[in-house]
């Protein structure tokens, strides 16, 4: 016999993916209008692949219920230990920084402009990536503001944000015009 | 041969041709290696300059963007799990495993020398063939045979990468309805730019105007592959990659050479295709190597067959989309376009008859595509020698440096913020998605043939009058779609005995 208390986590996969069909195929009715030349109309195609996930993620169920382990493991005390040092730690909190860095940083960059962000950014994914040598800190982001300027804003003609605080906006722009020097 | 000849003298007869062509062969490969800008960003900004070049100079420049171009995308693919461009994908796949087992060396060199092969060979067949393969390419590929073969690629390439076959379905699909998001392919009606959800109203012009792919890639490779390594530093369990310079051994070479043969002929046969070249090709080329290989138990852990197979594919496509471009008028793709657009400045018509009137031109042509290819081998054995070095830099200083060279190709596509929130959102859900057994690639190729195969189901399905047999009544699209039947059941029935053999001892 398949222990069910393993059931949990293919449940809630197949739970997710029927959410992910049924929100989409729900939508279709803002695009169901007729089209003349195509019988099938703009929502055939979206409302065949929310069939075809429904069907992948009902295969997938079935088939890891079927590969369930016959027993649940009895928890252990060095389990039980392991388990503790697991929780929220510093190193959790070090992961959860690094996942929302790159958001914080994409909220700030129309606000700062690009040429103020990015090293901040850089700067505080280096020190969250355990990086403390002075010397690494500014080495580092000093390449990729150099890379920035001369490849990017020189060469490629890149337009990033330049911000919507006034005197930042100047900085971001004064930038990209030192940058752009002699073209 | 003559032509051929003739065609040589003419590109490395002075030092102009000579500088274009160096120039061509570096900024192609410079390009397709950083991601967001790619050989189309290279030719945009170049198209302009080519009104005061010599036509043999502007498109001799433009086919050996080209091929370098595609080669390019495989070393950041190798070196940091980045591809270059969509074609440059599946080598992720066992590039990058190569490279953290400290075989990036090999890694670069077996794509460096497939790359060249693949593209010497489809230059090969491009000069001996070019008007019969495009006449009937031509005639026998409709709709029906193009949306046959993206759901053979689709079958074939489903379960690759993923822990199972249905995980790699689900991703496949998961691709196909992001692939859904923007105007639809014949009515041109938005989809998914307007949503209620519990009496909320949401509605916004940048999903009416799709997904691009571009920030997709981005996401599901180089941020995944970031917020994987930045973990495993906060666990203390990243080992750095040792950064080895070792070339694929004759032997090695050997081994694969029934998969370069095939991956050259899926590169050839995809390319002629208008619109889905190197991309499928490179797919193709490596569900099948892993079909029909000896290692397939290696595949996705570091094994030199996948990177063969899709980096052979790829550059094999890249002759074989010049094809209906010199011989029809008909380009491929974004850059064979803006080679139709220089022949146009130059007031030229690419046709039957440009073989009679511009007879130099095309042979120009034949002749750059095919020393470009050879000479990938040296920019690529220069390469292997020297970019492998940046594998010994710690990867906490590379890490910040790919989030904003990721960040600006993003960006740079359509100076729109929003893409780059899709890029990081994107690289937060494929972190996810492979923590689960799914596939990144899957999603990726769903999304890329999604809007491809739809356009060809539609148009398949108004020539056939709504007759889904109808694809059994052209010969190629019959045997593409029983192949892929085949394909189907077959990787079903694989499963199938795999879990039987799996399970098997436990039952003991």
């Amino acid at each position: 016999m398949t222990d069910l208390r393993y059931a949990g986590k293919p449940v809630a996969e197949w739970l997710v993916w029927i959410a992910i069909a049924g929100i989409a195929y729900s939508q279709t009715g803002h695009f169901d209008m007729e089209i003349k030349q195509y019988a099938f109309g703009a929502d055939g195609w979206p409302t065949a692949i929310c069939i075809g996930l429904v069907l992948g993620a009902t295969g997938q169920l079935i088939y890891q219920l079927t590969r369930l382990p016959r027993s649940f493991p009895a928890a252990s005390p060095g389990a039980a230990v392991k388990s503790m040092k697991l929780l929220p730690s510093r190193g959790m909190a070090q992961r959860v920084a690094i996942f929302m860095l790159p958001f914080v940083f994409l909220y700030l960059t129309p606000i700062f402009g690009a040429y103020v962000s990015v090293p901040l950014f850089v700067l505080a994914m280096l020190i969250l990536l355990d990086v403390r040598s002075p010397r690494t800190l500014i080495g580092v982001t000093a390449i990729i503001y150099a890379v920035l300027l001369l490849v990017f804003t020189r060469i490629f003609y890149v337009a990033l944000p330049t911000g919507r605080i006034d005197l930042l906006y100047e900085f971001n722009t004064a930038l990209i015009v030192l940058s752009r020097m002699g073209l | 041969m003559e032509q051929f000849l003739t065609g040589t003298a003419a590109l490395f007869g002075d030092l102009t041709s000579i500088t274009i062509f160096v120039c061509g062969l570096v900024g192609g490969a410079l390009f397709g290696a950083v991601p967001g800008v790619n050989m189309l960003t290279l030719g945009a900004v170049l198209l302009p300059f080519t009104i005061s070049m010599e036509p043999g100079h502007a498109v001799m420049l433009f086919s050996v963007i080209y091929c370098s171009g595609v080669f390019g995308g495989a070393i950041t693919a190798i070196l940091f799990n980045i591809p270059g461009a969509p074609e440059n994908a599946p080598t992720c796949l066992d590039g990058y495993p190569m490279t953290v087992s400290g075989r990036a060396g090999k890694a670069i060199g077996a794509a460096v020398c497939c790359s060249a092969l693949g593209g010497v060979a489809s230059a090969i067949l491009m000069m001996s063939a070019t008007g019969a393969i495009a006449g009937w390419a031509v005639r026998a590929f409709g709709p029906q045979e193009v949306f046959s073969l993206i759901f053979f690629g689709l079958v074939v390439s489903a379960s690759m990468g993923a822990s199972n076959l249905w995980k790699g379905w689900l991703s496949v699909f998961a691709g196909l309805l992001i692939a859904t998001v923007g105007t639809d392919p014949v009515g041109g009606i938005a989809r998914f730019g307007e949503w209620t959800l519990f009496d909320l109203h949401y509605k916004s012009y940048y999903l009416s105007a799709g997904i691009h792919f571009i920030p997709m890639i981005l996401g599901f490779f180089a941020i995944s592959e970031v917020l994987v390594q930045a973990t495993n530093i906060s666990l203390g369990v990243r080992e750095r990659p040792k950064a080895s310079l070792e070339f694929p051994s004759l032997a090695e070479f050997w081994r694969v050479r029934f998969t370069l043969l095939r991956s050259t002929l899926i590169g050839f046969f995809a390319g002629i295709l208008p619109g889905i070249g190197a991309t499928l090709a490179a797919f193709l080329g490596y569900s099948q190597a892993l079909r029909w290989s000896r290692h397939r138990d290696n595949f996705g852990k570091g094994e030199i067959e996948g990177v063969v197979a899709s980096e052979t594919a790829n550059n094999a496509a890249t002759g074989a989309a010049m094809i209906p471009l010199l011989a029809l008028g008909l380009p491929g793709g974004a850059l064979t376009a803006m080679i139709l657009g220089i022949f146009q400045i130059h007031g030229m018509e690419p046709g039957p008859l440009i073989f009679i009137n511009s007879g130099d031109l095309v042979w120009v042509t034949f002749a750059a595509m095919f020393w470009a290819n050879v000479a990938i081998v040296l920019l690529g054995w220069v390469q292997t020698k020297t970019v492998v070095h940046i594998l010994r830099l710690p990867f906490r200083w590379l890490a910040p440096g790919i989030l904003i060279l990721a960040t600006i190709g993003a960006y740079a596509l359509r100076n729109l913020m929003i893409d780059v929130w899709v890029m990081f959102v994107a690289g937060v859900l494929a972190y996810l998605l492979r923590a689960s057994g799914y596939s990144a690639a899957g999603v990726i190729l769903g999304l890329i043939l999604g809007k491809l195969g739809e356009s060809a189901f539609s148009k398949s399905m108004q020539l056939m009058d709504y007759n889904i047999f109808g694809f059994f009544a052209r010969p190629i699209s019959a045997t593409l779609i029983i192949f892929a039947v085949v394909a189907l059941a077959a990787s079903i029935i694989g499963e199938l005995r795999g879990d039987r053999r799996q399970n098997r001892p436990s039952e003991t």
